[in-house]
């Protein structure tokens, strides 16, 4: 940005040799006629090194340049790393070239590119910044009513960029929005979400409201006269508040330091063995399609992907989230009853059998996971205890989803009584439902893994819930007997409802070889 | 044909009579009806899940169909946005550089006024 400006400068770091011969001359003319000068003897100047100011502003300045060079050299950079993206890099099928692309989509993620590349214009604008600053400086040197017009450009650049990274940050729905506003923004919700008590238990202001209403010796202590009393009081309060805030930033920071080691190790990770990493490649693809696209269609089609797949070894999370929130796209509510929107039957069906899988996968690998808490707390607020699901009747899987997020409620309301006096939990008719084998399969496999989860909270006084243990009495007493998975899964759903422990059992295609 | 019961105190006996057999071309006809036997065995138990993986299949295929869709038109934005954005900071860095040259040109003559 400043080279010219550089040049020109950096001049003045050097000895001006037209100064030295104009002293030259003035000397050159004193001894011709020591009349010309006056009294004044000319001597020629030393240079002592160049002024301050000029050499703080040639820095400056240079800060500047090289901030906008590298601006360049990363967008430079980014255009090459964009093409290699899209080039298509390697021979195979067209799953395989799709698994490859959704691999550098990953990557794309994990390195943070998104954010390296929003910083380009930050950097830009800091170079501007160096730039104003620079300018201002060096022209007041020379001229003020310019210098004036320079750092007042500058000023104010500055302080509308401050007001808009401000009203960016506090609200979300301001057009201005800058990366400095989206890195506050997300820098306050981390802060609040680990500490969201302390603007609440501030103490300062505990005292500054509740102050006039303290008595001492049954005098009030308000007033001017109280003042000596007020400030010891209010610094001590403020104090406690700076310990908080000091130790609550500490914890986030300790927190956040914590989990660098495992995202860089994440950076280098990768799935051991072809079946596994083919499985994992799966299920990324399925999980970016299913937040990316809204098209039904391609939801549909998603998740029957997902239900035929045998194995759920090495899955994000966020399928769970994904899969919960095209179910509740699918519900509509009409007239004060729940229902599910007309055309979109197949989907819901989909939906729920796949969140099932997925939230029973999930709570047996992670049993305190926040995507966990977060669907439960969702559903609860969406679909609270008194919700009217008679027309849902038909759609097995909502009714399930819907027990299992309201059966923990309902055991720390009385425990699984038989007269049933709060009608939430819904009775489940397994003999009114015909299941194809595919969806027998998965319902046992998702049951099973909750069951064995409830085991974990047996020291609480929980059970399997009773629709559970019925589901699985109900397939064993069938004739000729469910596929050998489905046996299985029911056993074992029995065995922990009396107390044994079952470890986790192999997914469904080893089983399927097995058995 | 299963393996001789001695066959854990003679590891290498049961392999040299089937390496034989191979080389004499006698032991492909039985290693067929092996296959036979072993699967008459375990149909009752296959038979249920026989359709899964070619199901599994049709719908990955699927699904992968689909997938090339959404992938071609998230690229397609995603690859403007920033070859804008790059082509945008480019702009900036010369623009500035021309403005830089003015300035610098109108500063010398202001500094070389008095001479």
């Amino acid at each position: 940005v400043t080279s010219a400006f550089i040049v020109q400068v950096g001049s003045q770091l050097q000895p001006d040799p037209n100064e030295e011969t104009a002293a030259l001359l003035r000397v050159l003319i004193h001894k011709i006629d020591n009349t010309t000068f006056g009294g004044d003897v000319p001597a020629i100047p030393q240079w002592s090194g160049p002024p301050h100011t000029i050499v703080r502003v040639e820095a400056i300045l240079y800060a500047s340049l090289a901030a906008s060079l590298f601006s360049a050299f990363l967008a430079m950079l980014g255009k090459q790393w964009l093409n290699r993206y899209a080039s298509i890099d390697m021979r195979g099928s067209a799953i395989e070239r799709s698994q490859n692309r959704q691999r550098k989509l990953d990557g794309i993620v994990t390195w943070y590119f998104d954010h390296v590349m929003e910083a380009l214009p930050v950097i830009l604008q800091f170079a501007l910044l160096l730039l104003g600053c620079a300018l201002s400086l060096y022209l007041w040197g020379i001229d003020r009513t310019v210098a004036s017009v320079v750092l007042g450009a500058t000023s104010f650049g500055v302080v509308f960029y401050a007001f808009i990274v401000v009203a960016g940050t506090a609200s979300v729905s301001c057009p201005y929005q800058t990366p400095g506003a989206h890195t506050l923004r997300h820098i306050w919700s981390v802060f609040h979400s680990a500490s969201p008590s302390i603007v609440n238990s501030s103490m300062f202001i505990w005292v500054l409201y509740e102050l006039p209403s303290v008595k001492i010796f049954g005098y009030s202590i308000e007033g001017i006269a109280a003042l000596p009393f007020n400030i010891p009081l209010l610094l001590l309060a403020l104090a406690v508040d700076a310990y908080c805030l000091v130790r609550a930033m500490v914890r986030v920071f300790v927190a956040l330091a914590r989990g660098i080691p495992r995202r860089v190790a994440g950076w280098f990770r990768g799935a051991r063995g072809s079946d596994s990493r083919t499985t994992v490649s799966d299920l990324r693809c399925i999980s970016w399609v299913l937040q990316t696209s809204l098209d039904k269609t391609v939801h549909l089609s998603t998740l029957r992907s997902l239900t035929a797949m045998t194995t759920l070894a090495g899955f994000d999370p966020v399928l769970v989230s994904a899969c919960f929130d095209i179910l509740t796209g699918c519900v509509v509510v009409l007239k004060g009853k729940v229902g599910i929107s007309p055309g979109l039957e197949n989907l819901a069906e989909v939906s729920a059998l796949c969140f099932l899988r997925t939230f029973s996968h999930l709570t047996s690998m992670d049993p305190t996971s926040s995507v966990i808490k977060d669907a439960r707390q969702r559903y609860t607020r969406t679909f609270p205890l008194w919700t009217n699901l008679v027309c849902l009747q038909p759609h097995l899987g909502f009714i399930i989803i819907h027990n299992i997020f309201h059966s923990s409620l309902e055991s720390r309301m009385g425990g699984f009584r038989r007269d049933y006096k709060y009608r939430y939990h819904w009775r489940i008719q397994w003999e009114d439902y015909k299941l194809s084998t595919n969806k027998q399969v998965i319902l046992a496999h998702a049951l099973a893994g909750l069951a064995r989860f409830e085991f974990h909270k047996r020291e609480l006084g929980y059970k399997v819930p009773r629709w559970i243990l019925r589901f699985a009495l109900h397939y064993l007493s069938q004739d000729p007997l469910p596929p050998a998975s489905v046996v299985t899964d029911c056993l074992s759903i029995v065995a922990v409802d009396f107390g044994c422990t079952i470890p986790d059992t192999a997914p469904l295609n080893e089983r399927h070889v097995h058995i | 044909m299963m393996p001789p019961s001695n066959v854990e105190s003679q590891p290498g006996s049961w392999r040299k009579i089937q390496e034989r057999k191979r080389a004499t071309g006698q032991a492909a006809d039985e290693e067929v009806s092996t296959v036979s036997h072993l699967r008459s065995i375990f149909k009752p138990l296959g038979s249920q899940e026989r359709g899964l993986p070619s199901t599994q299949e049709d719908y990955r295929t699927a699904f992968y169909e689909t997938y090339r869709h959404e992938a071609e038109e998230y690229d397609r934005e995603f690859i403007k946005k920033y070859d804008e954005d790059f082509n945008t900071t480019l702009i900036f860095v010369r623009f500035p550089m021309l403005l830089t040259c003015e300035c610098a040109d109108s500063v010398y003559r202001l500094v070389c006024s008095p001479q």
